[in-house]
């Protein structure tokens, strides 16, 4: 019968046990449980418990009230020489604050960086059940990585694999013309979806129906700051949007803008139907040409639902070596990778932004210890005092980990208040857009409260573990040795501070040289005052006349059409052949089309043979022009490539030229086999390139603007210069170099604020043995020199732990460009005498105030 | 010495009145009932204790029982001091009472 009979819960009694804190708890408890059964007798278990409970509260006011009571007294003790010393050291406290926070403060707006990107599309309902389908394609044994499925693919997942649930077609088409009334653009970010779009991701629609929406051919979803845009205010709902100057489409729904950590981004949803069968943008048969997105239904086993997608695809297309497979949405942000595995996701950069924050919240929690422990020695007789009074060591340890977390605390606050102001000078350059009602959310509180938590501990375990174990007669007695051991740890502590410093000034200085090496290599063409029109809508149709317009200008000096642009050519096709081709060998070349002058306008220099000429007939349907590196492939001796027989997309010709090696793709990667033939039609070309003087740009601008108006007048006039174009591929690097900046500055900074510190503390407790040595003769330099000496050996030391590190990591970030600078020593001589000049100055100041100061105050009282 | 509070006395008495059988328990629903109020254990073994400080009582612990999870009761029982005490309350108190009348006439 004893288990029908429940007892106290355990709890209860251990809170109650806890409360009482006396002889006779025993005989309490008892009496409780006693209580407790005659009342489960008489009412019922629940009752009873209810009583047990509310006796535990009842008594809780009172105990608290006593505890709170006695500590206190103690407290209000620890406060008052908290303050006390703060006041007497008010430079020292203020260099232990300031340092922490400017410490925490980078930390937090790492950490909210890091977070950030951790967060990308996570916030889906079905987040873990997204994927895209993406694929490995394999080039005689080579993979090469992709996006892209067949167009196909989508509705076909949803009839025929049971597992999927839904599957959505998800693309970028090259963007629409957009018209309402007066409001006329040209949109680049509009996607087109299948319906089951709105049903897998959590873009939510604040009108419309995601059943109905994008049922009709001609109906267009508008985002909200789209709808600003456009209506400005009006309803959008049911309204006529005019695409591409001739499709009527119909504002079906208003979907609430994409949130700013989401991967999928849009500006206007099409459905994938009028892409399909009203712009013809889209190739035939079963080809990688878009996104697939897919949500698997719970408990599916990916690796059979990949098996049949890949079968299902290899039913219909005649390419079988393909494999294909289902990515998790969330993965794309941090692990995308393309080609051979080449990651153009950022897990590598919060990977290094978290250490760094790291690192700069070590810098700053050592800086803290460093002072705490040189000040010991003042505070020991304190504490060998408390002891004789009567302190336990857990009171010593309790009180320097309250005294830690005040000073954290007050840091804290202070580095909050700074993050909340530095954000948008951080979203700036980061490019985040990140709000200070994040400081709100649950993780961000948890990551505070951790980075609060840590330093506590970290800055206040020295002082506290250490301070609290001196054997009070010692100290009372002034046995207390300074030097050996503790100065040995402030020593080493130094020596880590400076040593990470160094690591992250050595590693902004390697960023910004290779930044700086790939912006200046001379890419084998002239980009400068090279200007650049998108091509929009059938605009392509009209270039001859446009051409033979802008041409007129003598400002002009050349201009040419292309279906990419010169910074980025990425289309691969594995469709090339040429006369002594190996047949099994399974070849990628980029390819790109152009028209003619081309090679002019870009100022490429040709290695054999001739450029494109309308002169020769033949050169529209059957020319080709190839790079060094195709023609490496095609024979070993060039002048024998120009006029082999050539073959790609059923177009069969010769080579007529071989193009000296351009950079045509970011400097990561190395220089590809590429192939340039002329434009079949209008349609392949993607952007006109301009070749203008450098005098007088803008008015040569204007008259091409004007020329643009005359020819294209249903098209607005949008230009960039290439230039700008390039510096944008290195954004992501350029970022990193400005971060690494800031953070190393801030390192620096930080660690010398606790040089000076520590200097002058130093100078105060040898200011007796300089007053003697100045005494007996010493001159004021000697002094200063020997006083400086101490600490340049310890940064010079730093400099000789962190090279290394600093050269290996270094090397390893270099490995993923093609293209990179060699890593030379005087970088590293270099920071090696800026930290030391810089701590000179930081110390020097204290050391020659030392130095000159009358001997006769420092021995007065001896 | 110092006198007696009104608690003290209700409980030293309550003690006196239960005889062999005075643990918390016992004596909180014993001054329950006699007084009529709800009495908590916070405010039995307050005057308890100072009792026993005072030595006016002492304590015995009895055996473990099962209903009180193992533990032993324990009992309390009324000193020499105590009696005296008592004693000397009451004597002071018919001294104040001397002549007041049995009940208030209109």
């Amino acid at each position: 019968m004893n288990y029908t009979e429940p007892k106290p819960p355990k709890i209860a009694e251990r809170i109650l046990n806890c409360i009482l804190r006396r002889r006779n708890a025993t005989a309490i408890l008892g009496d409780f449980e006693e209580i407790f059964c005659d009342i489960r007798d008489a009412k019922g278990s629940a009752p009873a418990l209810v009583w047990y409970w509310l006796q535990i509260l009842k008594s809780l006011p009172a105990f608290i009230y006593n505890i709170i009571f006695w500590s206190f007294a103690m407290f209000r003790n620890y406060i008052k020489i908290s303050l006390r010393n703060i006041q007497r050291h008010k430079g020292y406290f203020s260099i232990n604050i300031i340092g922490l926070a400017i410490g925490i403060a980078g930390c937090l707006l790492i950490s909210l960086w890091v977070l950030d990107e951790l967060s990308y599309d996570r916030f889906h309902t079905h987040a873990d059940h997204l994927y895209r389908v993406e694929a490995d394609q394999d080039y005689s044994g080579q993979k090469m990585h992709i996006f892209s499925s067949p167009l196909q693919l989508g509705p076909a997942l949803e009839e025929q694999i049971p597992e999927v649930r839904y599957a959505t077609r998800f693309t970028r088409f090259g963007g629409l013309q957009l018209r309402y009334k007066d409001n006329s653009f040209f949109e680049q970010d509009v996607r087109s979806a299948d319906p089951s779009f709105f049903k897998m991701f959590s873009f939510p629609l604040i009108k419309g129906d995601m059943e109905h929406v994008l049922k009709e051919p001609f109906s267009i979803v508008i985002s909200e700051r789209m709808a600003e845009k456009y209506f400005a205010g009006d309803d959008p709902m049911g309204k006529i949007v005019l695409a591409e100057n001739k499709f009527e489409m119909i504002v079906t729904g208003i979907i609430q803008n994409a949130p700013s950590n989401s991967t999928l981004r849009y500006d206007w949803i099409v459905p994938f139907k009028f892409v399909l069968d009203y712009l013809h943008r889209m190739p035939e048969g079963w080809v990688p040409a878009i996104s697939t997105f897919v949500q698997v239904r719970e408990g599916s086993s990916l690796a059979s639902v990949n098996d049949k997608i890949t079968q299902l695809i290899h039913q219909h297309s005649k390419n079988k070596s393909t494999i294909y497979f289902l990515n998790p949405l969330t993965r794309l942000r941090l692990h995308a990778y393309v080609g051979q595995g080449e990651v153009i996701g950022n897990v590598r950069y919060v990977y290094i932004f978290s250490i760094i924050a790291f690192i700069v919240l070590i810098i700053a929690c050592i800086n803290f210890m460093n002072l705490s422990t040189a000040r010991s020695a003042a505070r020991a007789r304190e504490i060998g005092m408390r002891k004789v009074v009567g302190a336990q060591r857990s009171n010593i340890v309790r009180q320097f980990y309250g005294e830690s977390f005040i000073y954290t605390l007050s840091a804290f606050l202070l580095a909050v208040l700074g993050t909340v102001l530095l954000l948008p000078l951080f979203n700036q350059v980061s490019g985040k857009q990140i709000t200070v009602s994040i400081l709100g959310r649950s993780p961000v509180l948890l990551a505070l409260a951790g980075i609060l938590i840590f330093t506590t501990l970290m800055a206040g375990s020295y002082p506290a573990l250490l301070l609290s174990a001196f054997r009070p007669v010692n100290v009372l007695r002034s046995v207390l040795g300074m030097g050996g051991k503790r100065s040995f740890f402030r020593k080493t502590l130094v020596v880590v501070q400076f040593s990470l410093s160094i690591f992250l000034i050595i590693a902004t200085g390697i960023v910004f040289q290779q930044v700086n090496y790939m912006k200046k290599t001379d890419l084998g063409y002239d980009k400068e005052h090279l200007i650049l029109l998108p091509i929009r809508g059938d605009v392509g149709a009209s270039f001859d006349a446009f051409k033979n317009e802008v041409q007129q200008n003598p400002a002009v000096l050349g201009i040419a059409a292309m279906s990419r642009r010169p910074t980025f050519i990425g289309d691969y096709s594995r469709d090339a052949a040429w006369e002594g081709k190996d047949p099994k060998q399974d070849i990628k070349v980029i390819f790109t089309a152009v028209t003619y002058d081309f090679v002019k306008t870009l100022k490429i220099e040709l290695a054999a043979g001739r450029d494109f000429s309308p002169e020769f007939a033949t050169d529209a349907k059957s020319a080709f022009l190839i790079n060094e590196e195709t023609a490496k492939l095609v024979d070993k001796d060039l002048d024998l490539v120009v006029g082999t027989n050539f073959s790609m997309f059923g177009r069969k010709g010769k080579v007529i030229g071989v193009m000296k090696n351009f950079h045509f793709q970011p400097l990561r990667r190395d220089i590809e086999p590429l192939v340039l033939l002329l434009a079949p039609n209008p349609r392949w070309l993607g952007n006109i390139v301009i070749r203008i003087q450098p005098q007088n740009i803008s008015v040569t601008i204007a008259s091409v603007e004007a020329t643009w108006k005359k020819v294209f007048p249903a098209y607005p006039f949008e230009y960039g210069f290439l230039d700008e174009d390039f510096d944008r591929i290195y954004w992501r690097e350029q970022r990193m170099g400005t971060l690494l900046t800031s953070f190393a500055f801030l390192a620096v900074f930080v660690a010398c604020l606790g040089l000076l510190g520590l200097a002058s503390f130093t100078a105060e407790q040898r200011i007796k043995e300089i007053g003697i040595r100045k005494v007996l003769g010493a001159s004021v330099s000697s002094i200063t020199f020997s006083l400086c000496r101490d600490f340049a050996k310890l940064v010079a030391l730093a400099n000789i732990i962190a090279w290394p590190v600093a050269f290996w990591v270094g090397r390893e970030w270099l490995q993923q460009f093609a293209y990179r600078i060699p890593l030379g020593w005087a970088l590293f001589v270099l920071t090696g005498v800026l930290t030391l000049i810089l701590s000179l100055l930081t110390v020097g100041y204290q050391a020659i105030k030392s130095a000159r100061a009358n001997p006769v105050d420092a021995l007065q009282y001896e | 010495m110092k006198l007696l509070s009104r608690q003290e006395e209700i409980v030293l008495l309550s003690i006196w009145r239960l005889k062999g059988n005075a643990y918390g328990v016992t004596i909180r629903e014993y001054i329950s009932e006699i007084t009529g109020k709800y009495w908590s254990i916070g405010a039995i073994y307050v005057p308890l204790d100072r009792l026993v400080e005072k030595g006016l009582v002492t304590t015995y612990l009895g055996l473990p029982t099962e209903r009180r999870g193992g533990r032993s009761k324990k009992f309390y029982e009324i000193s020499l001091e105590g009696m005296k005490a008592l004693l000397e309350i009451r004597q002071m108190q018919e001294t104040l009472w001397k002549g007041f009348p049995n009940a208030i006439v209109k």
